[in-house]
């Protein structure tokens, strides 16, 4: 029996799903004003972490850091519509990448469960 | 069959199947990490012997992987190794300046011999394009990036833009002489042509003010190297007085069928010599449909650096691949 981040490739699925996903977020002017100040490379990172963890991996997210990570972002108008996008377009990176629509409920699924953490709710 | 690693000059045994990063844990070392799944990258550090297994490096940039960087968390060694965390990497060596000239009304070149080496203190190993830190005579000390091959040319060029009352800037104007002691620390960065570029890549090298001396120190490195893939070297400045090496690359132009220089001159009407004006304008218009071994570099102020950065991955570039040095202002 694979895990979900097996069959989905592990890290190296990580790797490259992380700039297609980017990519798209950085192209969709509903939420790219959130990026707007932030360094790519050190993003880029923090995608990698987010993808990790969406894909079933090895993570230690925890709702705290969650919380933490987001309050800025709250601040600025952060709400249920960007974590919208934000599943939509990881949603559209794995199809791209040929993963079965099963695979993509799940990571679906389970960004959806980060969602309270990082509204602060 | 255990191994054993020696961690900031201290011995410790990797147990079976255990992880750098488990064992210094293991140890109480104080690391930073936090995913524990090579995504991170927060754990990582660099090895100075022994061999690294492949998948320690899965996902860093190749110019990393070539300094030997790698993630603790996704390393289960095979065979002793000496690691140290990043940011103790670089040594210390002494220099004298066997060179000052001005290669335009602003920028000063200078060209430094390292003194001859011993076993306490081997030579600085610099790769074109990496930066350095220069301690002056009087205690100053600034980073500036290498032009040059400094293995193969027995010295180290570094080029120094004039900022009035700069304590490095005055002391060169008005102090500096043949023979002057300094001290050199380094090198950092991954600005630099790794030997696993692939070598039909497009490599596109941009740069405002003396952002070029890194650049052209790779341009050169990867010439030397048969680069077979198109480079494009954009030299970003204000006004034409600022452009410096144009016989230089303009020769290099003409004897290399790939390569191309663009001075892009801010402030003039463009002429047959510099036919373009703005550098993001000019470079963008550059990066259509990129491969994904195409490699970009990126170095001078750092709101151009920073938004070309994402302006290029937009347009399709790996991250993986985009490589910069912000030239911060010093605050003194």
């Amino acid at each position: 029996m694979t895990t979900l981040y097996e069959r989905l490739g592990g890290q190296e699925a990580v790797n490259t799903a992380v700039d297609i996903f980017y990519r798209k977020m950085l192209s969709d002017e509903r939420v790219n004003s959130f990026f707007e100040t932030t360094d790519m490379e050190a993003q880029i990172a923090k995608q990698k972490g987010f993808l990790t963890m969406a894909f079933g991996g090895p993570n230690n997210y925890t709702g705290q850091n969650m919380r933490e990570g987001h309050k800025k972002l709250i601040e600025k108008g952060l709400n249920d519509t960007h974590v919208d996008i934000v599943i939509e377009h990881l949603g559209s990176t794995l199809q791209e990448l040929g993963v079965s629509n099963e695979d993509i409920a799940e990571v679906a699924s389970i960004a959806n469960s980060a969602r309270d953490d990082v509204l602060n709710r | 069959m255990s191994y054993h690693i020696t961690y900031n000059d201290q011995t410790f045994t990797i147990e079976e199947n255990e992880t750098i990063l488990d064992c210094l844990l293991r140890e109480n070392a104080n690391i930073t990490y936090s995913c524990k799944a090579g995504a991170c990258q927060s754990c990582m550090m660099q090895a100075s012997e022994g061999e690294l297994p492949a998948n320690a490096q899965v996902g860093l940039k190749d110019t990393l992987k070539e300094r030997k960087f790698f993630l603790s968390c996704q390393c289960i060694p095979q065979n002793d190794l000496v690691i140290k965390s990043p940011d103790t990497a670089g040594m210390r060596t002494k220099g004298r300046l066997i060179d000052i000239s001005m290669l335009n009304h602003n920028v000063f070149a200078l060209k430094i011999k390292q003194a001859p080496q011993n076993e306490t203190q081997p030579h600085l190993l610099i790769e074109p394009g990496q930066f350095i830190n220069l301690k002056n005579p009087h205690g100053i000390t600034r980073s500036y990036s290498v032009a040059n091959n400094p293995e193969t040319d027995g010295h180290i060029e570094l080029q120094v833009r004039y900022a009035e009352g700069g304590k490095m800037s005055e002391w060169l104007k008005t102090n500096a002489s043949i023979n002057d002691q300094v001290e050199l620390q380094g090198p950092a960065g991954d600005c630099f042509y790794a030997n696993g570029t692939e070598s039909t890549a497009s490599i596109y090298l941009a740069g405002t003010n003396t952002g070029l001396a890194p650049l052209y120190g790779i341009a050169n490195q990867a010439l030397k190297k048969a680069h077979k893939g198109k480079i494009t070297l954009l030299h970003g400045v204000l006004t034409k007085a600022d452009l410096y090496l144009v016989d230089e690359l303009t020769d290099l132009a003409n004897s290399h069928d790939n390569f191309e220089y663009i001075a892009c001159v801010l402030n003039e009407e463009p002429t047959p010599q510099n036919s373009e004006n703005d550098i993001q304008q000019s470079l963008l218009s550059r990066l259509n449909a990129p491969k994904p071994t195409d490699q970009l570099f990126l170095c001078g102020a750092p709101e151009l650096v920073n938004s070309l950065k994402t302006k290029a991955f937009l347009k399709g570039l790996a991250s993986k691949n985009i490589h910069s040095d912000p030239f911060l202002p010093s605050n003194s």
